[in-house]
């Protein structure tokens, strides 16, 4: 602002002095350039408002999810229809980490090209998991003098999630709780099912094919699969504590969860995602029978906020399944009681068994 | 301490927390190439378009295209090589090898280039101006056209150069007008018009560097990046682009076509070709336009030294590095033409030559002078005060008597002589004199425009006409002509007054001395000029005339006499001078001879000024001339000569014994062939005689005149140049110390107390090298503490808590950062103890 106030002057000064030379010298020259500084101001602002109201704004991501550590690409586009460049133009962009509640602001002054716009391209490397939402909510664009600013608010976002990082000596360690795991193996070999249909109903991509009812498929003309309900009474509870604090915790737990859930969907063995919803006060509990299923669970993960007290997933567990229910439980190593079942990381640890 | 910080990675820029963009952001801008040359573009259109108004304004021809090329392709060269390191050193230097060569080269056609602006812009004054005898230069070039583009492109260059490093570096519109401006605004003040195409491609320029400036984005990169980034803690992170070529060409299209638009608009609106016709004057403009018209005479004699007040000396000789008329109107003179010979006003007698202040003075301001005393006692005589100073009443009596002796005998005075009325106004000249004709009677002297006599006491005639003089008002002369030695040598023996026994005496008692500084130079010269015992007066002054005639040379800008040099030594040695060099030293030479004479300062009416003079139809011309007397032009008219200070002259006039003061001319008519040898690089020397200073005075110390008058140009350049330098040190000082004061001054208290450190070890670095080989927070404090020949602080501690501010996340808390603030100030205190 300040310094479209000195330019306003500045060019004030400026015309004075032609002003001041067209009264001394009476020149003809002097009066077109009168001319053209009295009519430049407005002629530049209406052309800048012209411009500033036909600028699109959109974002460009990719359509997966991300690894914490892997650089992806994001694109701002912003598509210019007129004919008419614009040098000064600012965006407004935050960037945010929805999980952490993190965001930061950054301005990014672009030129706009006639008819072509700009793409500014930006290769991003996140290190900590979340949502990550890219959103640019102020376009500004000053006028050709500069004296004036516009602006509008696109309020275009994307958002991209992004998943945990696994430790590939995870397996080791997990060897000597999978023998335990007998019944559920069993329960996952081919040939066999432990599971019981609980309904019909019509096929939904994604669906797997071994759940299809094809002689009911046939007879309706229209796929038909199965609902599914494991009778196996042994399901593995993985229980992640939403806490987070300053020695990045919460990076561990989640780390951890995802390096176990995936290595269980890696020896076929189910696993149910637990943890407490801060936001819905409730136990939240996602069933990960396949990958998808595992990346859509940490989404729902992302959605969440962070609670401040260490224990209190674990706490609200026993609540709700009673203190015999088995479980994995993933959180501050210092709070962790039961057998310790690995160390993850600085802070975190994975507890084994009935908790006391 | 700057080094020690933590250093930013450069390939990452902090998006969000844990979110980090790696470099390089990409976006659509123009490669650094295209951002080269849309910056010529640039340079070329504000340059171009300003020299182009120049050009077009005064309607010099040139070729227009080769010249647009050729300082588009320089504005290229000077764009593309900026910021690149030794590449643009190198270049500069290669450039200025070929720029000296070529300069050598082609001499002729940028002289001649020079001289074609410089007569143009002379040639237009003199139109506006109305004024006469403007000198031009001698075009040597055949192409003139030719001479004008190289001109052209060798300042246009110059000009790119500095116009280059405003753009690429500022971007600052104000520069550039002040670099351009003149260009434009010299040929407004003489109500000229520019091309439309030339100030639309000027303004376009301006436009677009106002706009550009204002966007930001204009910086060149020295690593060509497309993008800067400012991350400051605690601020919001910036991004911006460095520039893009095709942005800034299509804004700089839509200001072209804006300025097309409102251009042609304008013309129609308020028709182009008549609006300087509808010219109101208005009253500064024509008092400045006085100023401006000396300075147009004297071109770029920035330090002319010449007093050229009403266009005589009052006897100055030294000092006077050349003469620069400004051709303004001194006299107005109504008299009735009678000879082809110059009509002299004599003003000033010069009796006494002073060698050591270069000067002649008056007699009557030699107070110490018994001669005067005893004159004062004598001036009761009119007719012998008068004879001194400013009338000629004994040689007009002379010319009087002769005339009725020979009335009755001969018709041969009708040839020679004549009485006339001349009457004189004074209009712009020296008002402490008066300018009186040859042979003024004293019962004449002066009347009034109205022909009432005056009643003036004869005693103090000095001032009474003065008086007159001063009251701009004019006076009317009655005069007795004489036409030559011829007719004194066939008539001059009837000539006798009583008072010229007198006036003998007087003379042979007060003009025959010859100052001893250059009594030896004077015995030289004239035993060249042939002069031998024996020689008659008649021989003595012919002898001389010829001398001066054969032997030397005319000019205006004879250079200055060197320090403890005799003036008159100096110009014989030299022989090469001007009229007072001639009169001064004729002066000395008859003196030598025995001869009375002095110096005389006036104005001389030539032929040429009176076939130039306006008729005075409404005067009848037997009011001004005797009727009887049948003059050279016969029956001539009364004429009215605009005197201008470029008529100032002076002679000499030599004591004849049988009729009186008669009056000399001794100046030679040869000029000196150098004379127009000023060329386009002395402008840039000392003032305009850099090649006669060159011939004598510049290499040789001794003779270097230090005077502190004559380089008082010099003196006043230097000491407004210092002040410059100083007011720029000052606020380049000031600068600093506000910048040093924000830097930790700000919101964040960390960054204040590290950027306080910096300074405060920046100084330290400054007293004591040893202290730069110090890499870590312990081993700065521990070497302070080592140094100090007081110290109360905890190091260690110290150390720690700089250490966290600078490395820790979190940093120090706003009070601990204001606890080590107060200690780090009172640690600058004790620099001052600094032991080494």
């Amino acid at each position: 602002m300040g310094k479209r106030i000195f330019r306003i002057i500045g060019y004030l000064i400026l015309m004075g002095i032609n002003i001041w030379l067209l009264w001394f010298f009476h020149n003809f020259l002097n009066l077109a350039i009168l001319t053209v500084m009295v009519f430049l101001p407005v002629f530049s602002n209406l052309l800048t408002k012209w411009v500033i109201r036909r600028l699109e704004t959109d974002w460009e991501g990719p359509y997966e999810s991300m690894s914490k550590g892997e650089t992806f690409y994001m694109q701002l586009k912003i598509r210019n229809r007129t004919w008419l460049g614009i040098m000064n133009c600012k965006l407004l962009i935050s960037v945010s980490n929805l999980f952490y509640g993190t965001v930061r602001e950054h301005e990014i002054r672009v030129p706009i090209r006639a008819k072509k716009g700009q793409t500014i391209t930006y290769p991003v490397t996140v290190s900590k998991c979340g949502m990550i939402e890219f959103t640019v909510h102020t376009l500004l664009v000053e006028d050709f003098l500069g004296f004036v600013a516009f602006r509008t608010k696109p309020d275009s976002r994307y958002v991209i999630s992004v998943l945990p990082n696994t430790k590939s000596d995870l397996s080791l360690e997990l060897n000597a709780y999978m023998q335990g795991m007998t019944e559920v193996e069993e329960s996952t070999k081919k040939g066999t099912d432990f599971s019981e249909v609980q309904d019909i109903r019509e096929y939904q991509p994604g669906d797997k094919m071994q759940n299809i009812h094809w002689k009911l498929s046939v007879k309706k003309d229209l796929l038909m699969v199965k609902e599914r309900v494991s009778m196996s009474s042994r399901q593995l509870f993985l229980l992640m504590e939403l806490h987070d604090n300053e020695n990045g915790l919460m990076e561990e737990i989640l780390d951890c969860g995802y390096g176990i859930v995936r290595f269980m969907l890696q020896h076929q063995f189910p696993v149910s995602l637990i943890w407490w919803s801060e936001k819905n006060q409730e136990l939240m509990t996602y069933k990960v029978d396949y990958e998808e299923q595992l990346e859509e669970g940490f989404r729902m993960i992302y959605y969440e906020s962070l609670y401040a007290d260490q224990m209190l997933g674990k706490e609200m567990f026993q609540a709700v399944r009673g203190s015999e229910t088995q479980f994995l439980w993933i959180g501050n190593r210092n709070f962790g009681s039961g057998e310790s079942l690995l160390d993850y990381g600085l802070s975190a640890g994975v507890f084994y068994g009935v908790l006391s | 301490m700057g080094f020690f910080r933590k250093k930013k990675k450069n390939d990452e820029i902090c998006l969000s927390d844990g979110i980090v963009m790696q470099q390089p952001l990409e976006m659509e801008t123009s490669s650094w190439l295209k951002n080269c040359m849309f910056k010529s573009l640039l340079v070329f259109s504000v340059v171009f378009g300003a020299i182009g108004c120049f050009l077009s304004s005064f309607e010099l021809e040139y070729y227009m295209i080769p010249t647009a090329l050729i300082l588009f392709c320089m504005a290229l060269l000077f764009t593309t090589i900026y910021y690149r390191g030794w590449i643009m050193d190198v270049v500069y230097i290669i450039f200025l090898t070929i720029f000296i060569f070529l300069v050598r080269g082609l001499q002729v056609y940028i002289n001649s280039g020079y001289y074609l602006v410089i007569n143009r812009i002379f040639e237009t004054v003199e139109n506006y101006f109305d004024l006469p005898g403007m000198q031009y230069y001698e075009i040597q070039a055949d192409n003139e056209v030719l001479a004008v583009s190289v001109i052209v492109a060798f300042i246009g260059t110059v000009m790119m150069i500095v116009a280059n490093v405003i753009i690429s570096r500022t971007m600052n519109v104000w520069f550039l007008v002040a670099l351009t401006g003149f260009l434009w605004i010299l040929p407004m003040y003489f109500r000229l018009e520019a091309d439309a195409f030339y100030v639309i491609l000027m303004v376009t320029g301006y436009l677009a560097v106002w706009s550009i400036r204002s966007s930001g984005s204009y910086g060149m990169d020295r690593k060509h990046r497309d993008y800067k980034w400012k991350d400051k803690r605690g601020k919001r992170l910036q991004i911006w682009y460095v520039q893009d070529a095709a942005t800034m060409l299509g804004t700089m299209g839509v200001f072209l076509l804006f300025t097309i638009l409102i251009y042609g608009l304008t013309s129609v609106v308020s028709d182009k070709d008549t609006f300087n016709i509808r010219y109101n004057q208005n009253p500064y403009k024509e008092e400045s336009e006085e100023a401006i018209q000396e300075f147009s005479t004297r071109g770029f004699s920035f330090f002319n030294r010449y007093d050229a007040v009403g266009g005589i000396s009052e006897g100055q000789l030294g000092g006077v590095a050349s003469v620069s008329p400004d051709y303004q109107t001194d006299l107005i003179v109504t008299f009735t033409p009678y000879s082809y010979e110059p009509v002299y006003l004599k003003a000033y007698t010069g009796i006494d030559y002073i060698s050591s202040e270069s000067k002649w003075i008056t007699f009557e301001r030699q107070a110490d002078n018994p001669y005067y005393k005893k004159m004062l006692e004598e001036m009761e005589d009119p007719a012998e005060d008068q004879g001194y100073s400013f009338g000629y009443p004994v040689e007009a009596e002379n010319l009087a008597q002769n005339v009725f002796s020979l009335e009755d005998g001969t018709d041969d005075y009708k040839r020679f002589i004549g009485n006339g009325i001349i009457q004189i106004e004074n209009v712009g000249a020296n008002t402490s004199y008066a300018y009186v004709p040859y042979y003024v009677p004293d019962e004449n002297v002066p009347h009034s425009a109205d022909n009432e006599q005056l009643d003036y006491g004869a005693f103090d005639i000095v001032n009474k006409l003065t008086e007159v003089s001063s009251k701009n008002k004019p006076v009317q002369y009655e005069y007795w002509a004489l036409e030559d030695r011829e007719f004194m040598e066939k008539y001059g023996d009837s000539f006798h007054t009583e008072a010229l026994d007198t006036l003998t005496q007087q003379a042979e008692n007060n003009y025959l001395t010859v100052p001893p500084e250059c009594y030896d130079a004077v015995a030289q010269a004239s035993a060249e000029a042939g002069i031998e015992e024996g020689d008659t007066q008649e021989e003595i002054v012919q002898k001389v005339k010829d001398y001066f005639t054969n032997e030397f040379l005319y000019t205006t800008r004879p250079g200055r006499t060197p320090r403890d040099v005799d003036f008159v030594t100096h110009f014989l040695e030299r022989k090469r001078g001007y009229c007072a060099h001639f009169a001064t030293a004729a002066t000395l030479i008859y003196r030598y001879n025995g001869i009375p004479a002095r110096y005389i300062e006036g104005y001389v009416i030539t032929y040429e000024d009176i076939m130039n003079a306006d008729l005075r139809d409404d005067l009848e011309y037997s009011d001004f001339f005797e009727e009887a007397s049948a003059n050279q032009f016969g029956r001539s008219a009364v004429v009215e000569v605009e005197v201008t200070d470029a008529r100032a002259h002076a002679w000499v006039e030599v004591f004849d014994p049988d009729f009186g003061w008669l009056q000399e001319e001794v100046t030679t008519a040869a000029i000196d062939p150098e004379e127009d040898l000023e060329t386009f690089w002395d402008v840039f020397g000392d003032g305009n005689n850099a090649q006669d200073e060159m011939s004598d005075n510049v290499f040789d110390l001794e003779t270097l005149d230090w005077n502190l008058d004559d380089i008082r140009g010099v003196w006043i350049a230097l000491i407004v140049l210092l002040l410059l330098i100083g007011l720029v040190y000052g606020v380049g000082t000031g600068y600093r110390y506000w910048k040093e004061y924000r830097s930790w001054h700000t919101t964040d208290e960390n960054e204040n107390l590290l950027a306080y450190y910096h300074l405060l070890s920046e100084r330290l670095r400054k007293k004591d090298t040893a202290y730069a080989e110090c890499p870590t927070y312990r081993r700065q404090l521990s070497y302070m503490e080592k140094h100090c020949k007081e110290w109360n602080w905890d190091t260690a501690h110290m150390a720690e808590l700089l250490e966290r501010a600078c490395y820790s996340k979190d940093g120090l808390s706003p009070f601990e950062c204001k606890c080590i603030l107060l200690q780090l100030m009172d640690i600058e205190k004790k620099v001052k103890q600094w032991k080494h």
